[in-house]
C-alpha cells in the first residue's frame, strides 16, 4: 500500500495547528474542486487533499496518523517524499500497526469523496471524470462511440451514445460506471471536448470556414465550391466582397436539437480571405501595373 | 436538446437527491422548472454539482448558485476566446 504524507499534501509542517490545517484544506479544496478547477489533475488532487483533511482535522485520527508517520519515517524512509511504497509485510508482524492501519484506512472509516464520514459503513466507489474528445464529424453524425478508459484496474472500453450536435463542454454522466466500491460503483463523467478540425472552427452551433479568394473573385463575384460537414456545396460570392466578408450558408452548421432535421441547425459562416497572387513573370507585373493605372484614384489608406 | 421532461420523483431518483433539497434548489433558482414542475434532464448534473459544491466547499445555496452561474459564464467566455484566437490564427496563416 502507498503511504502518503498528508502534511505534504496540504503543504503544512507536522506541527500545524488545527486552524492552519483547516485553512490549507479550504484553500486547496477551492483550487482543485473538480467542478470548478481547470487544473489538469484536479480530481486526483482534490481527492488527496480531502483524504488528508479527513484524517488531520480529527484529533484522534491525527494522533494515530502521526504515530504511524513517525514509525514509517523511522524505518529509514525520507520524510516528505510523498507516496512512497510501504510494504505491508512489515506490518503483518506488528499487530499494533495493523490496528492503526485498520482504524485509519482499513474499514473505510472515512469518505474519500469529501462527504461526512458515516461511521465506516458502505463506501460508494469514487466518481471518475474523463474528457471525451470528439471530432466535428462525430458531433455532426452522432451515433455510438467506443471509448477506451484507463482505470486503476487496467483499461476498459465502454460504448457511449453520442447525440447529434452534442455541444462542446457538455458533461455526460454514466451511472455506476465509475470506480467500484463496497456501497456500489461511483459514476463516470465524460466531458465533451471538440477536437480541432482541419477546416472548420466552431462558434456555438455555427461552423466557421475561412475561404481564401483571389482579388478578382472578390471584386467581380464568383461561384465557388466549399466544403461543409454534409458535403461540398456551391457558394455564390457577390461582386465587391471585402476581405473578411462573412457569408452565411443556412443550416449547414451543427444540430441544435439532437436530430438531423435542417430547420434546427446552426449555419456555416464563410469568411473571405483575400489572397494576393505572387507576382513573378513580366505578364503578371504588367497586369498589376494595368490595375494601378485603372485605379489611379484609389487610396487604400484614407484616414491613416 | 431533449423534449422529455422528468417529474420530481424521477429527477430525485436519477440524481439521488432528496426531494426537499431539490425543491430548495428550485426555490433559489439553481434548477429551473419553468412554470410547471417539469424537470429538464439537462439540469440533472446541475443538481448533482450543486450538492457536491455545497458539501465540499461548505457553501450556502446562494453561494452555490453564484458559483454555478460563474462556471457557466466562464466556460462560454473561454470557448469564445478560444474560437476567436483560432480564427485569428487562420486569418493570418
Amino acid at each position: 500500500m502507498d503511504f502518503t504524507d498528508y502534511y505534504d499534501i496540504l503543504g503544512l509542517e507536522p506541527t500545524a495547528t488545527q486552524e492552519e490545517i483547516k485553512r490549507a484544506f479550504k484553500k486547496l479544496a477551492r483550487k482543485f474542486h473538480p467542478d470548478v478547477s481547470t487544473e489538469k489533475d484536479a480530481q486526483a488532487r482534490f481527492q488527496e487533499v480531502s483524504e488528508a483533511y479527513e484524517i488531520l482535522k480529527n484529533a484522534d485520527k491525527r494522533a494515530e496518523y502521526d504515530q504511524l508517520r513517525s514509525y514509517v519515517n523511522n524505518q529509514g524512509q525520507q520524510p516528505g517524499s510523498q507516496g512512497f511504497q510501504f510494504d505491508t509485510h512489515d506490518f503483518a508482524d506488528n499487530p499494533q500497526f495493523e490496528d492503526i492501519l485498520g482504524s485509519i484506512f482499513g474499514q473505510r472509516g472515512f469518505d474519500r469523496g469529501g462527504s461526512r464520514a458515516n461511521g465506516g459503513f458502505r463506501q460508494p466507489g469514487r466518481d471518475v471524470h474523463y474528457t471525451l474528445q470528439l471530432s466535428l464529424e462525430e458531433v455532426h453524425n452522432g451515433g455510438e462511440k467506443q471509448v477506451r478508459l484507463r482505470t486503476q484496474s487496467g483499461e476498459k472500453t465502454i460504448k457511449v451514445k453520442i447525440p447529434v450536435g452534442i455541444y462542446n463542454g457538455k458533461e455526460l454522466r454514466l451511472r455506476g460506471q465509475g470506480e467500484a466500491g463496497s456501497g456500489g460503483a461511483g459514476d463516470l463523467y465524460l466531458q465533451v471536448e471538440y477536437l480541432p478540425h482541419r477546416q472548420f472552427e466552431v462558434d456555438g452551433h455555427d461552423l466557421v470556414l475561412m475561404l481564401p479568394v483571389a482579388p478578382w473573385e472578390a471584386a467581380l463575384g464568383a461561384s465557388i465550391e466549399v466544403p461543409t460537414l454534409s458535403g461540398r456545396v456551391k457558394l455564390r460570392i457577390p461582386a465587391e466582397s471585402k476581405n473578411g466578408s462573412r457569408l452565411r450558408l443556412k443550416a449547414k452548421g451543427l444540430s441544435k436539437t439532437g436530430n438531423q432535421t435542417s430547420e434546427q441547425r446552426g449555419d456555416q459562416i464563410v469568411v473571405l480571405k483575400l489572397i494576393n497572387p505572387p507576382v513573378s513573370t513580366p505578364q503578371e507585373q504588367a497586369a498589376f501595373e494595368a490595375l494601378h493605372t485603372a485605379f489611379n484614384h484609389f487610396d487604400p489608406r484614407v484616414g491613416v | 436538446m431533449n423534449d422529455k421532461v422528468l417529474t420530481l420523483a424521477e429527477f430525485c431518483q436519477i440524481t439521488q437527491l432528496e426531494s426537499a433539497y431539490v425543491l430548495e434548489l428550485v426555490a433559489v433558482g439553481i434548477i429551473d422548472t419553468g412554470s410547471r414542475e417539469d424537470f429538464d434532464p439537462e439540469q440533472i448534473l446541475r443538481g448533482i454539482k450543486a450538492q457536491r459544491l455545497q458539501r465540499d466547499l461548505e457553501l450556502d445555496l446562494q453561494g452555490v448558485a453564484l458559483v454555478l452561474d460563474l462556471i457557466d459564464q466562464n466556460q462560454s467566455m473561454r470557448q469564445r476566446l478560444q474560437h476567436l484566437e483560432r480564427l485569428l490564427t487562420r486569418f493570418h496563416a
